[in-house]
């Protein structure tokens, strides 16, 4: 099963971006803020090579740390902490430890350009396995933790159809599209057809939001991958599977309903 | 105040920022904290949406007689449909939520706080007017033991098919069809 996901892997500009969307994004101490209440993981080191050996040194972040600083900007701590630990985990695997190396394996710069979204023409296939992996694994991350489907946050992925000389149409497969401004396609690095990227609304306030194009990633999943019953909530009146039943269910629901059970006398007031 | 130590009454728009307050889950439980996201974040939406009236969904503030919210609960009408368009009018059990510092407590009388809040939805469900069907369910996390057990007590003792792997929908008994 395709799937357009949010790219897996993130630098630390982001992650400041989403917790102080006004600030500078290189700012220092908004970063130290979360990692100082745990609501960011530590990332992983990439080593960068020259041509005359080792070039310095990168950290490389899990995005689900993007969420956790939405989160924790929104006041959620414990949502935020519990979503940092899973990027932790995340990074702490074996998926992460692949990308990892391929990561290091590259020449130059190139790194920093994959970090930001950018898959170079004929990079090496382990590297695009690997993000691949990754972005896999955190979408079952994702799919595992309502506190990652927020209604304060709308997340639109999908892949340009059309590109005109101000906007991009961003598509979803068989469903609506919507006009993106051709500078934010290409700030995400995604200007061409067929490229994807996610248009996420992150919400400020009751009248305003951020809304930033975030490069995504087209994972194939199959289906031992896919998270058991996929995205779920309970809650709620979008979800049809809380009213789907089965032939068996029907047999269970025939016949007259008995009366309630009413354990304890209750009044209500008006 | 009744003379049993609580009160309960119908929700009010007002109310968002009480439930914004409304404390239930262990945070690091993802099940039991996606009870508290929809109670603090979107219930009230939930209970209030102008394009959700036909469904008469209702919500219930619980308050002890010190005037501590100790506990949440919603329902509304629906329609269990299959896929081939069998159609059975229900109540859905939308959320219930004892608050932290109440959850395991009893009231003077003896009743657990849960069982003054269920037995509140099942009175608010039964005089509902234009009358409910007598067929109430709920969607539960198949690790939330103690509101499985809570729905058994009150009587969602059917279990139908499973929305999703890790969630159980039970609902209340039947009688046999006749012949």
């Amino acid at each position: 099963m395709k799937q357009i996901t949010l790219w897996p892997v993130v630098g630390r500009s982001r992650i400041v971006h989403a917790f102080k969307p006004g600030g500078s994004p290189e700012a220092e101490a908004p970063f130290r803020t979360l990692r100082r209440h745990e609501w960011a993981s530590s990332g992983v080191r990439v080593s960068r090579h020259g041509d005359r050996g080792l070039a310095g040194q990168m950290t490389v972040f899990s995005c689900l740390n993007v969420d956790s600083a939405r989160l924790a900007r929104r006041g959620n701590a414990p949502a935020a902490v519990r979503v940092a630990r899973a990027a932790a985990d995340l990074e702490s695997g074996p998926e992460f430890a692949a990308l990892q190396r391929a990561l290091s394996d590259l020449p130059g710069q190139e790194a920093e350009k994959v970090v930001d979204g950018n898959l170079p023409e004929g990079a090496p296939a382990a590297l695009a396995e690997a993000l691949r992996a990754v972005a896999g694994r955190t979408e079952r991350v994702r799919a595992d933790d309502s506190a990652l489907s927020s209604p304060l946050e709308a997340a639109f992925a999908g892949q340009i159809t059309e590109i005109h000389e101000g906007f991009v149409l961003l598509a979803q497969a068989n469903g609506p599209a919507t006009m993106v401004p051709r500078w934010m396609a290409s700030a995400a690095m995604r200007d061409q057809i067929g490229d994807c990227f996610v248009l996420v609304t992150d919400k400020l306030d009751g009248s305003s939001a951020v809304v930033q194009a975030m490069p995504a990633i087209d994972v194939e999943i199959g289906p031992e991958q896919e998270p058991a019953g996929g995205r779920f909530s309970p809650f709620g009146r979008a979800a049809s599977r809380a009213r789907t039943i089965t032939a068996q269910d029907v047999h269970l629901l025939s016949g007259e309903p008995e009366a309630l059970r009413i354990y304890v006398p209750v009044l209500i007031d008006g | 105040m009744t003379a049993a130590g609580w009160r309960i009454r119908p929700g009010r728009p007002d109310d968002c920022d009480l439930l914004a307050s409304f404390t239930c889950a262990d945070p690091a439980v993802t099940w039991q904290a996606e009870v508290e996201g929809f109670v603090q974040a979107e219930l009230t939406n939930w209970a209030f949406d102008p394009h959700a009236v036909e469904g008469d969904p209702r919500l219930l503030l619980a308050f002890a007689a010190s005037g501590d919210l100790f506990g949440v609960a919603a329902h509304e009408r629906t329609t269990l449909e299959t896929t081939d368009g069998t159609q059975f009018h229900a109540t859905k059990l939308e959320v219930l939520a004892v608050a932290l510092k109440w959850q395991g407590r009893r009231f003077p009388a003896g009743h657990r706080a849960s069982d003054v809040l269920m037995s509140a939805v099942m009175t608010d469900v039964s005089t509902r007017v234009p009358p409910r069907d007598a067929r109430v369910f709920a969607i539960i996390h198949e690790d939330n033991h103690r509101s499985i057990a809570l729905c058994g007590r009150h009587g969602l003792t059917e279990e139908m098919s499973r929305p999703h792997p890790r969630y159980r929908r039970l609902v209340t008994p039947h009688k046999a069809p006749r012949g």
